[in-house]
């Protein structure tokens, strides 16, 4: 028993290690997850268009059926029919999220209550790159964040209110690649700027909805434990 | 409340077949002090499914949809590899039955334990972290109402009855026809496993033809309706299956039911169709 629980449990986590990883990019609602509403007879997506990178999607199932959602790009045939996300066996009244990685270009989500069929489709974009989003250009400060080896500087008693919209600029002056990711109060992630490599900068827009103590730390390698995370306050 | 009972049965009815047959076969055999790495074997997998499904539910750990889909599949070829192990097995165990051989059970029962405990381990744990993922996911939502997860659970259960209901009417068939009926049960429900894990890997993108679609019933055959959830249940039978599902599913009952059924002679343990070209 020992021995296959060893051998199982570390290949499970390697796997959702993989999976979890930070890639780089921001989802166009600034890094939350992007709700979705199967219906008995719609399928409702709140945003529809996107930045490239990682969008997390939570799907509600208020139909009457145990639903599914899909999400295709296209496939060689130039039909939505490659699978880039999915889930499986939403019961109804539950809700279910999972993450999918997108590139530029046309994809289409599908909820699938009954599993059967093509779905009810709604088509999303993902275009440009995380600067050049116009429905980010709105926020109400701006905050630099410098990343070396191994800290960030420019957090340091760093407070905002409940319901603000900050950008932070990320400035990378060491000499290897950095991120910056912003964990909410409940570990979530709410916005990241993607690796970045050294004498570049990058940016994310991100609404600070909840008060609480936020993290923010580089995800890659073990820059982390080395020294690059922090937290600060939402009153 | 009746569509997650049904996800529930399904969910634990493939698993419960199986369970519900080795442990029948342990107590007919006079074996029931093994039965312990068994239920080990179960609680592991079921401990590790929840507690990993709780991970991915919970916190901000995410799996992506390829190493989820490829997790089942992978974890199906290791389930159809042990449940097919299992079967030839207990046909060899069988056959020193009906040489009234008795005394040689003991040697075939050497492979005991860890095999017993990993079978079973791999039955329950294939479809685990599914299961896990949507028993969540029905916890969570109980502050607006708990009718998800009475559903789910009274699925669970009720699978899990089918699953004692099997064993009890398995123990009282004669030796032959229970060692027939249920090697060849086992074989049946390895197939399907067999095919439903190609189609998780098809997902992933690790094999092709996703789209190749041999045949789609879903119809006449909805996930959703009973009989559907039945079908899947046992035999993992898809409303829409890939050719490649197909071909994956009749390349292995064929070979392994010939084996199954052809006339055993002493020195054959086939655990792998290796061919054997000597006279019958």
């Amino acid at each position: 028993m020992r021995a296959s629980f060893l051998l199982t449990l570390p290949l499970a986590l390697a796997l959702a290690a993989c999976g979890g990883s930070s890639d780089g990019g921001s989802t166009a609602s600034g890094g939350g997850a992007v709700s979705v509403t199967s219906s008995d007879h719609a399928c409702e997506v709140a945003t529809t268009a996107f930045d490239p990178g990682k969008i997390t999607f939570d799907v509600k199932n208020t139909s009457k059926d145990v639903t599914e959602v899909y999400v295709y790009g296209k496939g060689s045939g130039g039909q939505f029919d490659k699978v880039v996300g999915e889930v499986e066996n939403i019961a109804p009244g539950t809700s279910r999220d999972f993450p999918v990685q997108v590139t530029s270009g046309e994809y289409e989500v599908a909820c699938k209550p009954g599993q059967a069929g093509d779905g009810i489709r709604t088509k999303i974009t993902v275009s440009g790159d995380t600067a050049s989003a116009p429905q980010d250009a709105a926020y109400d400060r701006e905050v630099k964040v410098t990343a070396k080896e191994y800290a960030f500087t420019g957090l340091e008693g760093f407070q905002a209110k409940a319901g603000e919209k900050v950008e932070f600029k990320l400035d990378n002056a060491g000499s290897m690649e950095h991120e910056l990711e912003i964990l909410g109060p409940d570990g979530k992630a709410v916005g990241e700027v993607g690796p970045t490599a050294p004498g570049k900068d990058g940016e994310v827009i991100v609404s600070l909805d909840k008060p609480g103590t936020y993290t923010y730390l580089c995800g890659i390698a073990d820059h982390e434990s080395r020294g690059m995370k922090g937290t600060f306050t939402v009153s | 409340m009746f569509p997650t009972f049904l996800i529930g049965l399904r969910e634990g009815l493939e698993a419960s077949l199986v369970v519900g047959i080795l442990v029948a076969y342990l107590v007919k055999t006079g074996n029931g002090h093994r039965l312990r790495p068994l239920w080990g074997g179960i609680a592991t997998a079921i401990g590790i499914s929840l507690a990993f499904g709780a991970l991915l539910q919970f916190t901000s750990a995410e799996m992506s949809f390829k190493a989820q889909e490829a997790f089942g599949g992978f974890a199906s070829l290791v389930a159809v590899a042990f449940v097919t192990w299992m079967v030839f097995w207990m046909r060899r165990t069988a056959r020193h039955l009906k040489a009234e051989l008795h005394g040689r059970l003991d040697t075939a029962l050497t492979l005991g334990p860890l095999a017993l405990a990993l079978t079973a381990f791999v039955a329950v744990g294939r479809e685990g972290l599914e299961t896990a993922l949507f028993l969540w996911a029905a916890v969570q939502s109980t502050g607006q109402s708990a009718t998800p997860i009475t559903g789910a659970v009274l699925g669970l259960l009720a699978s899990v009855v089918i699953g004692y209901l099997l064993y009890k009417r398995a123990v009282n068939l004669n030796l032959k026809t229970f060692f027939t009926w249920t090697g060849a049960g086992l074989v049946v429900v390895a197939a399907g496993v067999f095919a439903y894990g190609v189609h998780d890997l098809q997902e992933a993108g690790l094999l092709p033809g996703l789209n190749t679609v041999a045949f789609d019933v879903s119809e006449h055959v909805p996930p959703s309706s009973w009989y559907g959830t039945l079908l899947k249940g046992i035999f993992n039978f898809s409303p829409k299956t890939s050719v490649l599902q197909a071909a994956a599913w009749v390349s292995y009952v064929v070979p392994v039911l010939y084996l199954f059924f052809r006339p055993s002679r002493p020195a054959a343990a086939p655990a792998a169709p290796a061919r054997q070209t000597a006279s019958v």
